[in-house]
């Protein structure tokens, strides 16, 4: 499998502060790619990058070829996005709603019906698709905004936190659904700090903190950078980031 | 019971749609809006006691005494239900009355205090006023029998709103689920037409023409209770003791029955939440788009469908057609006689109409604004399906209008052309200058209500909008004013179009290039 995105030593600057510092990222085609780092740590940026929203201040971004920064519209086209918190329309329903995504790329009514069928009915939304979206509890709208990544056959999927909210069907769902999708080529990035996650379906993992690459590996590989041989991946970050320390805060907040 | 009467309504003037320096500065503080009051009372009071000095309006005092109560009961519904009605989908704050200890009783009447203490400020301009004209008329101890009085309607007033609350939430969980395609337009025409009532109220001559018929059905109207506390009044002024104690009695009853029952429908419904609301119960038939066969791309189509399927659903779009229909109407009630200037305000209220529509079409996408960030859209396809959806909507009604008032006001087919010409290109010129603030100074935010342009973005809008079409009309103005021979309707007709078009133009670029940097930052 080829390269599909590439990032060298790509930079981004916000004011005063580096979101982005130096990071170099190499993610092979039909991968399952994890970005994990405490708040702030540039993973959204990094996200945003890639998808062309966010111009980097120096280094190079490449998806499947195409630099976000001169073609976003070319690839907006081979990407699905789901963002941390669903922004969908609230006053369409979710069948207009992904009417609006079938047509915003182009994707022919015939092709569309059956796919959005299939899926409305694995997500168990079958027959509320002519509900407002206002009306609809936070994991329906999750689905919706997975429904609406996936649907448009992408290239490259950029989730994140894209179990959130989810019932325990609906997120094994996903994740098998990933591991098929990688099967079939499609490239994914995922963030999330739910760490069991990231172990369970990520190929490969980058830890960033405070803009910059801190690890990179296979959850097996990082947790070789534990001292303990029977450390989880949530040790090896809490001691790549430093926030080791949790016992004594939790002994001051209960006192 | 206060503290939460003070949280209310510190939560209400910060919710303002219209976040003036004034309303930001009482939303930093009860206190300070306490302090306004009393001044504005003073000034106000002040004001009309210099005014009226010299020669007291005896009969109009009277007038404006008998109506107050009225007033302020009808002014409390019509502002509160006008906030409730602003407020955004995206507060869950308004459920925290479910799961904190405070009993339906509390909350009513927390709440009305709320209520009034939003609307302290106008209070206390509408009864200084009042008693500026009546201490300089001699008439102050009546002032303060109508002060009273007022202050018992307000209750009545903040109750009535209550009760509205509850049944029409109940009510319009049950339609939504079950007819929402329909319910969804029904309510933001309601509170167009609410809105509507409130704008039209505010024009003064409205107003003044209001009271004088307020005065007419009081007398008439003995057996509808909001009416009593005005009654009261009237008995105290014809100085009918009894008849103004029993009048105030059964008000003080009104009063206390509108606080009972709207304790028991809170008891029973609660706060209001959204309910789901279904559209259709049909399954789910992608269809090929009407407006790609029109020469639209792809993602323009998708984003004019978009904005034509929602145009109703929101509360928001009922402002945005109140006003405008209020400036268009408004002349009609108050003017005395005909004339041509009357009848362009049907078309001044559209343009107004359009340059609402344009100039918040940006901002109106709030947080869902990623949506058009991530899919592969231009910017200058944006612009052109925002612009191409105002202009999509308004077109009838330009026609409408046209068609209307175009046989009274011309009599020749050239003035007639004329005229069309002019309004499709202004309308056209009005909904990409809107447009093009619109990309300058959207504003996303949704809580704790949804805005859609910054301030000085509407302020520039108006300015520039407004030079723009006195410019483009100055042609044809010329021409009707001086009918010069250098200048021919048919030239007139292709200079505005041209003007028209090259500002229209200009716009339309400089909206494109301000997208492009918001999608850049």
């Amino acid at each position: 499998m080829t390269n599909a995105i590439i990032l060298e030593n790509v930079s981004k600057r916000f004011d005063e502060v580096w979101a982005v510092r130096g990071l170099s990222l190499t993610i092979r085609g039909g991968s399952i790619f994890g970005l994990l780092g405490p708040n702030g740590s540039g993973k959204s940026t990094t996200m945003r990058m890639m998808l062309g929203l966010v111009k980097p201040d120096s280094g190079r971004v490449s998806v499947h070829g195409i630099d976000p920064a001169q073609n976003p519209v070319g690839v907006k086209r081979i990407i699905g996005y789901v963002p941390e918190t669903p922004r969908l329309y609230e006053y369409l329903t979710a069948a207009e709603y992904l009417d609006f995504i079938r047509e915003a790329y182009g994707v022919a009514p015939s092709v569309w019906r059956s796919r959005v069928a299939e899926f409305l009915e694995a997500f168990g939304l079958s027959g509320r698709e002519g509900e407002l979206l206002a009306g609809y509890s936070r994991g329906m709208k999750q689905k919706i905004a997975l429904m609406a990544a996936f649907l448009h056959r992408p290239r490259v999927l950029i989730l994140d936190e894209p179990l959130s909210g989810l019932d325990p069907k609906s997120a094994r769902l996903v994740k098998e659904m990933l591991h098929k999708l990688a099967l079939d080529g499609t490239t994914t990035i995922i963030s999330t700090h739910v760490l069991e996650i990231a172990e369970a379906i990520c190929d490969r993992i980058a830890i960033l903190y405070e803009g910059e690459k801190i690890a990179e590996g296979s959850p097996e590989e990082l947790k070789l950078l534990s001292e303990s041989p029977s450390s989880t991946l949530e040790d090896v970050f809490l001691k790549l980031t430093g926030s080791e320390d949790i016992r004594e805060l939790v002994e001051a907040l209960v006192r | 019971m206060i503290k939460l009467a003070q949280i209310l309504a510190l939560s209400s003037l910060r919710a303002s749609s219209s976040q003036s320096f004034i309303k930001r500065l009482l939303g930093r503080g009860l206190r300070l809006n306490l302090r306004l009051s009393i001044t504005l009372f003073v000034g106000s009071s002040l004001a009309t006691y210099g005014a009226t000095a010299s020669s007291p309006p005896q009969q109009s005092l009277y007038q404006l005494l008998v109506a107050l109560p009225l007033l302020l009961m009808f002014l409390s519904v019509v502002y509160t239900i006008m906030f409730e009605m602003n407020r955004s989908v995206n507060t869950p704050s308004v459920d925290a009355v479910n799961w904190l200890p405070i009993t339906p009783a509390e909350y009513v009447v927390a709440s009305s205090l709320s209520s009034a203490y939003s609307v302290l400020p106008l209070l206390s301009i509408i009864l200084g006023a009042a008693l500026g004209i009546a201490l300089a008329a001699g008439a102050a101890h009546l002032w303060v029998i109508a002060a009273l009085l007022s202050m018992l309607a307000l209750a009545a007033g903040s109750f009535i709103v209550e009760i509205i609350l509850s049944i029409t939430s109940r009510a319009a969980r049950r339609i939504y689920k079950q007819k929402g395609r329909l319910a969804l337009p029904l309510a933001t025409l309601f509170n167009t037409a609410v809105i509507f009532i409130f704008v039209v109220m505010f024009n003064f001559q409205v107003l003044i023409n209001s009271l004088k018929w307020v005065m007419d059905i009081v007398g008439l109207a003995w057996f509808i209770p909001p009416v009593w506390l005005s009654l009261a009044m009237e008995k105290y002024l014809e100085a009918d003791l009894a008849g103004g104690l029993l009048f105030t009695l059964l008000g003080a009853l009104f009063v206390f029955s509108g606080f009972l029952i709207s304790t028991a429908l809170r008891t029973r419904y609660w706060a209001v939440y959204e309910a789901e609301i279904r559209i259709t119960d049909s399954s789910y038939t992608p269809k090929p788009s009407i407006f790609a066969k029109l020469g639209f791309t792809p993602g323009e189509s998708a984003i004019i469908r978009k904005e034509l399927k929602s145009f109703l659903r929101r509360r928001e779009m009922a402002a945005f057609i109140a006003v405008p229909a209020a400036v268009a109407i408004i002349p009609f009630l108050t003017a005395s006689r005909a004339s041509l200037a009357l009848y362009l305000q049907p078309t001044v209220g559209l343009l107004l109409f359009a340059l609402l529509l344009s100039a918040t079409s940006i901002g109106r996408e709030g947080e869902a604004f990623l949506n058009l960030l991530i899919a592969p859209l231009r910017p200058g396809e944006i612009i052109r399906a925002k612009a191409a959806t105002t202009i999509i909507v308004a077109s009838p009604a330009m026609a409408l209008i046209l068609a209307a008032t175009l046989p009274v006001i011309v009599s020749s087919w050239n003035s007639a052309l004329a005229l069309v010409v002019a309004g499709y290109t202004a309308l056209v010129e009005t909904v990409m200058i809107g447009t093009y603030f619109s990309s300058r100074f959207p504003d996303f935010t949704t809580a704790p209500r949804a805005r859609f342009i910054r301030p000085l973005g509407m302020f520039l809008t108006m300015i520039t909008a407004a030079t723009a079409l006195a410019a483009t009309a100055t042609p044809l103005y010329i021409y009707a004013a001086l009918k010069p021979e250098w200048l021919p309707i048919q030239a007139a007709t292709l200079l505005t179009t041209a003007i028209g078009a090259g500002i229209s133009i200009a716009a339309y670029r400089g909206a494109k290039k301000t997208i492009t940097r918001l999608f850049q930052s």
